[in-house]
């Protein structure tokens, strides 16, 4: 049973995400390095092994959180089995993006807002304003940028509850969009 | 799945003989329930409050009077104590609170072809709660909860309890052909054709079998749907029904828009497939409103096969001819034509599109592809 216990544990341990301070003001590569981004100074980073994702918070994923991410296109929408291309006009790419976020069980009752041109590091990319309630009645908005380049897509995300949170912290996030430069 | 698979194997391994309860049949509910059946709805309770919080619930008022009417001539003594809520989700499900909160998915309903199948189905879950079947079951499953504690569906919070007292999954055989006959008693009683319960319960068999759809719920389960057909074909034949009141043109006009919500919340989680089955055949076609063809065609493009790009643009064709103001056809239209560069023919589609809806959410976007299709096409 200790055995077991211990086992446990480290298997606990060895799952805990390690979290970096952000103390250096360069940008850096984003996920699959096609363009460089420079991170909110001060924010913790978390770079889970073997994904090519980044996740950036400030008082933790549960009270707001950035997640660059990046996939090759044909993985690109894996739950709804879907590619994406190059031929895609931004709102289609925009339509999927929601509809593999639906596929989530806490996201089935997202909504779209707004969505709207961009330009990300140079690309041209959507801009997808986000809603949802979580399953105690919060609302969440979500602020989502998608593009491709090269043969990746890439995605950055902002998520936090609309009371305080998203508001407080969304001019961070859009600094940092700003901040994007291909690599 | 195969988590379901073993809350259900769990489910049915705990549950034994039911003791018989009275039903509800006064306006008295409240004071004679059990003292462990008041837990049971204090937990339905919070079941309904999550809902309500989730922001899912389709909050129409002409529908949801049309509902009440239709329950309150199946089981004129639970007025007003039976609640029917309509939930928007596209999934063939239903199911029914111990406190009388009866769920409906507008996938469900938007499948059905008249007010006596709507009748057979509400008849079948009302009779759930009449006959308390949520507290007997919650008697007999708590441990199963325990397998459920960390499983989530559709978003809804409290699960485990959800599973435990309401018939989101179905009760067990013999509480379910209860259901049933209690169902089909009220159905003839209030004049509905009984037989038009196992057509819907063919039909949704058929397009369970089709789409091959594993979702666990009671309505989306082919053996289970079969038990309703067997148990309803039996009842007829012994009370030997033939007819009854169908009240199609009713029905259609009540739900006409629920069906394209319905489509569009398909569309929205990428399930083209059950559109293309239902519109393909001409008959569900003629029952649909002529917007629905715009959904088709959405469909279509969705599913991207061989010669679909054709289907889709003679879908959105036929929309704008039968629907000149159905702002969605001309967007999609607008954007088809954009993507293969003929601008001549995207620019009044999208023009059209934002005068339609000029609030729009993707505004912005038709506003730039218009900006460069005029640059290209200059008239």
């Amino acid at each position: 049973m200790n055995r077991i216990a211990a086992f446990l544990l480290c298997l606990l341990l060895c799952s805990c995400a390690v979290w970096t301070r952000i103390d250096q003001t360069d940008a850096v590569k984003g996920p699959g390095g096609n363009y460089h981004v420079v991170l909110p100074l001060g924010w913790v980073q978390f770079n889970p092994a073997g994904t090519d994702k980044l996740m950036i918070t400030r008082d933790g994923p549960r009270m707001q959180r950035i997640l660059l991410s990046r996939s090759s296109l044909e993985q690109a929408f894996p739950k709804l089995k879907k590619a994406a291309a190059i031929s895609m006009l931004l709102p289609e790419l925009a339509e999927l993006q929601v509809a593999e976020m639906r596929t989530e069980n806490s996201l089935t009752n997202i909504e779209i807002i707004e969505t709207k041109p961009a330009t990300v590091a140079g690309i041209s990319a959507y801009r997808a304003l986000l809603q949802y309630k979580d399953p105690k009645g919060l609302p969440i908005k979500i602020l989502l940028y998608g593009f491709i380049s090269k043969d990746s897509y890439h995605v950055l995300l902002f998520e936090a509850p609309q009371l305080h949170y998203f508001d407080r912290d969304l001019p961070v996030f859009e600094k940092m969009v700003l901040s994007a430069r291909a690599s | 799945m195969r988590s379901y698979t073993i809350i259900a194997m769990a489910l049915w391994a705990c549950i034994v003989h039911a003791e018989k309860l009275v039903p509800f049949n006064s306006t008295e509910i409240q004071s004679v329930l059990a003292p462990e059946e008041n837990r049971v709805w204090a937990q339905a309770e919070e079941i309904k409050q999550s809902i309500e919080k989730s922001d899912k619930l389709v909050t129409d008022n002409a529908i949801r009077v049309y509902l009440h009417a239709i329950a309150d001539k199946l089981y004129p003594e639970l007025r007003n104590k039976v609640h029917i809520h309509l939930f928007r989700a596209p999934h063939l499900n239903a199911f029914a609170l111990p406190n009388g909160q009866i769920y409906l998915n507008v996938g469900l309903i938007a499948r059905m072809e008249n007010e006596a199948q709507l009748a057979a189905l509400l008849g079948h879950e009302i009779a759930h709660f009449s006959y308390r079947h949520g507290h007997q079951q919650s008697q007999q499953v708590k441990s199963a909860t325990a397998f459920a504690r960390f499983v989530t569906l559709l978003g809804l919070p409290l699960i485990p309890d959800l599973l435990a007292i309401s018939s989101i999954y179905g009760f067990s055989q013999e509480l379910e052909t209860e259901a049933d006959e209690i169902g089909f008693e009220r159905m003839v009683r209030a004049g509905y054709d009984p037989r038009e319960a196992v057509r819907l319960f063919r039909l949704l068999q058929i397009e369970v079998k089709a789409l091959d759809i594993t979702e666990p719920f009671f309505f989306a389960s082919h053996p289970k749907l079969q038990d309703r057909i067997d148990n309803f074909e039996r009842l007829i034949r012994e009370k030997g029904i033939t007819d009854g009141e169908h009240s199609e043109k009713t029905f259609f006009e009540q739900i006409a828009h629920l069906r394209l919500h319905a489509m569009e919340l398909d569309l929205a989680h990428n399930r083209y497939q059950p559109i293309i089955i239902l519109l393909e055949a001409q008959s569900n076609l003629d029952r649909y409103p002529p917007e629905a063809l715009y959904y088709l065609g959405e469909a279509y493009l969705r599913r991207g096969q061989e010669g679909d790009l054709q289907k889709a643009i003679k879908s959105f064709e036929q929309t704008t001819a039968s629907v000149p103001t159905f702002a969605l056809a001309h967007r999609a239209l607008g954007m088809l034509r954009y993507k293969d560069r003929t601008h001549e023919t995207a620019i009044p589609h999208l023009e059209r599109y934002l005068e339609l809806a000029p609030q729009a959410k993707d505004r912005a976007f038709v506003e730039h592809y218009l900006l460069e299709a005029r640059k290209v096409h200059k008239p």
